[in-house]
């Protein structure tokens, strides 16, 4: 009768907002594809359906990577038609995907000029998807050139290249464009402008539920280098009852105490080695520390207050996945009362709510103001909190699809360390030293609600860790977690924000149609 | 630096007259007041009238006439020094400064002022280019302000157009690339935000970009009498009791009714039982926001009043002194209902016709935002069951009709005990003619706030249907009608056993007494037609002043066999006159609370192991609130740390007193 929850309907969409195409309009390195990204884990994470098209992926996928900047030159006449096809074959999925059910849809490509845009407009137009623009202008050097100099670089369009040498190609490929480049001026449209990295936003005809939530969300985002850390709480007196609502016990003091302790050190550490000082030399940021309102939290991230620099926030929305009916049952209770449940729970444990609990999608939702404050938020942020929330905050930061979410691995005794990337998050795991785990069948009940299940009862991944004396030492664990990238294009799980690669049967396709294909994409 | 803490913003405004700037700023303002967050608008125009009087006509605003330059700066500048004190003072977080500031050297004063002081500046510029809208706006606002009072309304809206013309002449847009600002254009349909600082700032930026004009209402509905209403309990995902259904099939004439034709309308529930049920035969698009679930009572989900008194004596009084902060155990406050709720408020904003159809706890965050009230009042604002609230906002104001629907229902509304002694047994009666006042006061609030530009134009008009009945007449009915049935045959045995509880309860408060008799009222289902009219019957002459027509009922919705009446009209009289004679079955409030304060915690699932006190002291439980310090024991640990208002944690030892 009732979808019941507020993102789900049959056919994918929201009924209360229809087909958006979101289409990129920029010059190289304005940032787009960091956009498009960003854009895509958020809205996904809200349980939208949506997907990005890269022009720049079909490009590369269709007729190679080993191009010269002249190929894009828009006074090229011989390869502009070959570039207009490949943005139509780009385009063609996009409209295809929509009509399949996709609510979403982001073109990332240059769109640089009036003519196209307008094309773009009355293609979607036709098929009854509403066109919203986003447009990047940079008009701070300092900015394009970080950009480059990050990300473009190292894009699979210059594998083997001297550096410096690649810097010039792509400005060479930037110069080539900007003749051709005319900003949207057409009020009609709607769309966005975001300057120099939000610096300044302009917004057009932007309304409805979900333009205004990517509109803010874009007010949100800023590319300042920052630290986001992970932390559960400590054990509490009672663990298997989320109604108690109970302190702390001794050992999870000690925890906190410990982790306090860890994370200051490593601090303080990072800021005197600075390894990688590319960039300017780092004067400390502050560090603020966010929990719930939850007894075993707070009483976790108290412990920060001893140091008065540390900003300690309470917010109640960070409170741990409500159980509902299933508070304090063990899992073979819940077996037997509630077996029905179970079987749901089995087919979408991310979404299926136990009565009266909150299933991981409903915790989601209600972290979304996290989530934003989160992507304004310049200091470096320590999150103490439930493994509920963090999983979902990890499965935001990471870009992981739904499914993976009520089965992330966030455990006891570890302080994780996210490092947010144009492209990607950065992630460290430390130990944090003599932690006790909780003792509880808490973990298995949570685990039997969404039906996490399957993960190995022994933790496989302690042993990566340090002994714990060696608790200053910084490491790195690199076979287990996704850790991080410099190359947008290699296959770790952090990546999975990365557009989906075109499908080899159409890359086939799409290769014959343009009667040539150097296997050169990778 | 941190970006959002301690930080202090004015919101200085920038517009010609009449392009909705004290709209925003009341806006705003009542936003994050009902975040929590201390909020203040300073209304230039006010100080202008205080200070040079009400009737200037346009000449005054003229930027060739130096007098009236003077004495307009003058104002400004007194708002501003006001607006600074207020800020240390009251440790005020946002003002917003409301005033044309439409001049270049203006903003440059104010930016230099507020920096002396520490004081982020945000611009909030409102550029109106349709003339309709702006000539909309003099006619419905501007000609009631005391500007023009007593004046010929076409000769106003020309000294008025002259004196924008005035304005004009000097106003500079913003174009300082440098400053934080928003500009809105033509109502938002363009936005340009520059140089936004901290997540308050892109917070108020959200929010000014989802505000609309449009004209539109919004209807609030509890869900329709529960099991648990009946029952006295809390919380609880129970199905609706025979009248809570006979409610939800009476609601698409009501609303049908009510909402006008060719009106949209969305209709969003919670995700609980009850208020789906109550929607079942709405035909509106339907949306189930998790985020509308009732308040969670943690603990006591699932108890009477009176076992909550019995099994958590101290949370019990706890709960009546600051309720708004109350949490329950393992459960939530209104404040975190607030918070949660605060996502729904925007797209509330954004949205048409909206019918919720939500719980108790619930209407009464969201009513109480659209209605501006306190925190301190917000947790006993009425909102009855089987009543249909219709807001209408208007420029300043909110329009309020209550649609009462003529089947009966309990009365879950718990008022605040009168504060001094609110354990003695009189003062817990519910309908006191002291807390009955409280509500058309509440209400009024706006008009009595002195910072609306026009203050003349801001009424706030009510008009509720009769007001609840009062229990002692409700009480009386329904035993009777009880003990009817109690004979009655299909369901003797259940009868039984609740009687049985109804005698157990003689004890309880007022609530549970007809709560109790109603359940044994309700379980002969479905009510005879014959015996609903003679009910209603005495409801209607109790009602006797509402002036409406009662609708016809509708067979195509009603049940057929149980015709019920659903009246409007004005507010009937001011609550329970026969109210006092339900005191009576209050005695046990009375029972002493024990002083000893270590709580007393009788479920097994909380008895916690006996442990060792590493840091503090904790097993004096310490009850957490946002924004206030809460104990339920003397004997608090030293290290527990308590909150600012912006949900900062402090360190106990030096920020004991919050001032």
């Amino acid at each position: 009768m009732f979808p019941g929850q507020l993102y789900k309907t049959e056919s994918g969409r929201l009924f209360h907002a229809g087909a958006i195409a979101i289409i990129l309009v920029g010059l190289p390195a304005r940032g787009k594809t960091a956009i498009s990204r960003s854009l895509y884990r958020y809205l996904r994470w809200l349980g939208v359906q949506s997907k990005v098209f890269s022009v720049g992926n079909y490009r590369r996928q269709i007729i190679g990577v080993e191009l010269t900047n002249d190929f894009f030159s828009p006074a090229n006449k011989a390869t502009a038609d070959m570039r207009l096809k490949i943005a139509n074959a780009c385009l063609d999925d996009m409209v295809q995907w929509f009509s399949q059910g996709g609510q979403v849809g982001i073109l990332d490509g240059s769109n640089t000029t009036a003519e196209r845009r307008q094309e773009l407009v009355e293609r979607f137009k036709a098929c009854n998807v509403q066109p919203m623009f986003i447009e990047t202008i940079c008009d701070n050097p300092a900015i394009v050139d970080a950009n480059i100099r990050s990300v473009k670089v190292s894009s699979p369009d210059y594998v083997g290249w001297d550096r410096t040498d690649a810097v010039n190609d792509f400005k060479r490929r930037i110069a080539n464009h900007e003749p051709f480049y005319t900003t949207i001026s057409d009020l009609s449209l709607s769309f966005v402008k975001v300057i120099n990295a939000g610096e300044r936003i302009m917004v057009n005809n932007a309304q409805g539920f979900l333009q205004s939530k990517i509109v803010y969300y874009l007010t949100n985002l800023h590319i300042s280098p920052r630290t986001i850390y992970f932390a559960r709480n400590g054990v509490s007196l009672n663990e298997n009852s989320y109604k108690a609502d109970a302190p702390l016990a001794p050992g999870g003091h000690r925890y906190a105490e410990n982790l306090k302790n860890f994370l200051l050190t490593l601090r303080e550490n990072t800021a005197t080695s600075s390894p990688t000082s590319s960039s300017t030399p780092e004067t400390q940021r502050p560090l603020t520390v966010w929990t719930s309102s939850r007894k075993r939290s707070f009483q976790t991230a108290a412990h920060f207050l001893d140091h008065e620099e540390i900003i300690v926030r309470q917010r109640s929305v960070l409170a741990e996945r409500n159980p509902g009916v299933c508070d304090q049952m063990t899992p073979e209770e819940i077996e037997e009362q509630y077996p029905d449940e179970i079987l749901r729970a089995k087919a979408d444990p991310y979404r299926h709510r136990f009565p009266r609990a909150e299933s991981y999608y409903d915790l989601a939702n209600r972290l979304e103001m996290v989530i934003l404050e989160l992507e304004r938020e310049k200091n470096d942020v320590l999150i103490v909190a439930h493994e509920s929330v963090l999983r979902c905050l990890y499965g935001y930061l990471n870009g992981l699809p739904e499914s993976e979410i009520p089965s992330l691995e966030i455990p006891e005794g570890v302080l994780l360390e996210l490092t947010p990337t144009a492209y990607t998050t950065e992630e460290r795991r430390h130990k944090i030293p003599d932690s006790v785990a909780s003792v509880n069948w808490q973990q298995q009940t949570a685990n039997l609600m969404c039906l996490a299940g399957n993960v190995p009862a022994s933790p496989m991944y302690m042993g990566q860790y340090m002994p714990e004396g060696g608790k200053q030492i910084r490491h790195e664990s690199s076979t287990y977690f996704s850790s991080s990238t410099s190359s947008p294009s290699s296959s770790t799980p952090g990546l999975s924000i990365a557009p989906s690669p075109i499908t080899s049967e159409r890359q086939r396709q799409l290769k014959n149609e343009f009667g040539q294909g150097p296997a050169l994409a990778v | 630096m941190s970006t959002n803490a301690g930080s202090r913003i004015a919101c200085v405004m920038v517009g010609l007259p009449a392009t909705g700037k004290t709209l925003i700023s009341q806006k705003v303002c009542r936003y994050l007041q009902w975040l929590g967050i201390t909020t203040k608008v300073f209304n230039v125009g006010n100080y202008r009238r205080k200070l040079h009087g009400a009737h200037q006509l346009h000449d005054f605003f003229n930027p060739a006439n130096p007098d009236g330059e003077r004495s307009r700066r003058e104002a400004a500048v007194e708002a501003l020094e006001d607006m600074v004190y207020w800020f240390k003072k009251e440790q005020g977080v946002v003002a917003l400064y409301d005033a044309t500031n439409s001049t270049r050297s203006r903003r440059e004063m104010l930016m230099a002022e507020c920096k002396k002081h520490d004081i982020q500046v945000m611009f909030i510029e409102s550029v109106c280019e349709d003339e309709a809208l702006v000539l909309h706006n003099i006619m419905s606002v501007k000609l009631k302000s005391p500007d023009y009072k007593d004046m010929d309304p076409e000769q106003a809206v020309e000294d008025f157009k002259a004196r924008i013309f005035h304005y004009r002449e000097a106003y500079e847009s913003i174009t300082e690339e440098n400053l934080t600002y928003i500009k809105l254009i033509n109502v938002g349909s363009q936005v340009i935000i520059n140089h936004i600082q901290g997540y308050l700032q892109s917070r108020i930026v959200y929010y000014l970009m989802n505000l609309h004009i449009a004209p539109r209402s919004i209807f609030f509905s509890r869900h329709g009498e529960s099991l648990y209403n009946v029952m006295g309990k809390l919380g609880g995902d129970s199905d609706l009791s025979a009248r809570g259904k006979q409610y939800a099939k009476s609601l698409p004439l009501l609303i049908a009714t009510h909402l006008g034709n060719s009106e949209q309308l969305t209709v969003w529930t919670s995700t609980m039982k009850r208020t789906i049920a109550t929607a079942e035969h709405l035909t509106y698009p339907k949306l189930a926001w998790k985020a509308l679930d009732e308040l969670d009572a943690g603990v006591c989900d699932g108890m009477t009043y009176e076992e909550i008194e019995e099994q958590y004596p101290e949370d019990f009084a706890n709960r009546d002194e600051d309720k708004f902060n109350y949490r329950y155990r393992g459960g939530e406050s209104y404040r975190d209902v607030v918070l949660r709720l605060e996502p729904v408020i925007m797209e509330l904003e954004r949205q048409r016709n909206i019918l919720i159809i939500g719980h108790q706890a619930i209407l009464r965050c969201i009513y109480a935002y659209f209605m501006n009230h306190s925190h301190e009042k917000l947790p006993y604002i009425k909102i009855p069951l089987h009543t249909v609230i219709q807001l209408t906002p208007s420029a300043y104001t909110c329009e309020e009709k209550r649609f009462k629907v003529d089947i009966e229902a309990v009365d879950t509304h718990r008022p605040k005990p009168k504060s001094g002694a609110p354990k003695s047994a009189t003062d817990a009666n519910p309908e006191t003619p002291g807390e009955a006042a409280a509500t058309p006061e509440a209400v009024k609030q706006p008009a009595a706030d002195g910072e609306k530009d026009c203050g003349a134009t801001i009424t706030t008009t009510t008009m509720s249907t009769t007001t609840f009945r009062d229990s002692a007449f409700h009480r009386t009915k329904s035993t009777h009608r009880a003990s009817r049935d109690a004979k009655a045959d299909e369901s003797l045995e259940k009868a039984k056993v609740l009687q049985s509880a109804l005698a157990e309860a003689t004890t309880g408060d007022s609530l549970a007494n007809p709560a109790v008799a109603l359940h044994l009222d309700q379980i002969k289902t479905p009510v005879p037609a014959q015996e609903q009219e003679t009910g209603e019957t005495g409801v209607l002459d109790d009602a006797a002043p509402s002036p409406l027509n009662a609708l016809p009922s509708s067979p195509a919705v009603g049940d057929a066999s149980s015709p019920h009446k659903v009246t409007k009209g004005f507010d009937a009289h001011p609550a329970s006159s026969a109210g006092d004679s339900t005191s009576s079955t209050t005695a046990h409030l009375g029972s002493p609370i024990p002083q000893d304060s270590s709580l007393s915690i009788n479920t097994s699932l909380l008895t916690t192991p006996p442990m060792q006190r590493l840091k503090g002291d904790l097993q004096s439980a310490t009850a957490w609130q946002e924004g206030t310090e809460y104990e339920r024991t003397a004997g608090a640990s030293p290290r527990d740390p308590i909150m600012s208002p912006g949900g900062r944690l402090l360190p106990k030892k030096e920020n004991f007193h919050f001032p």
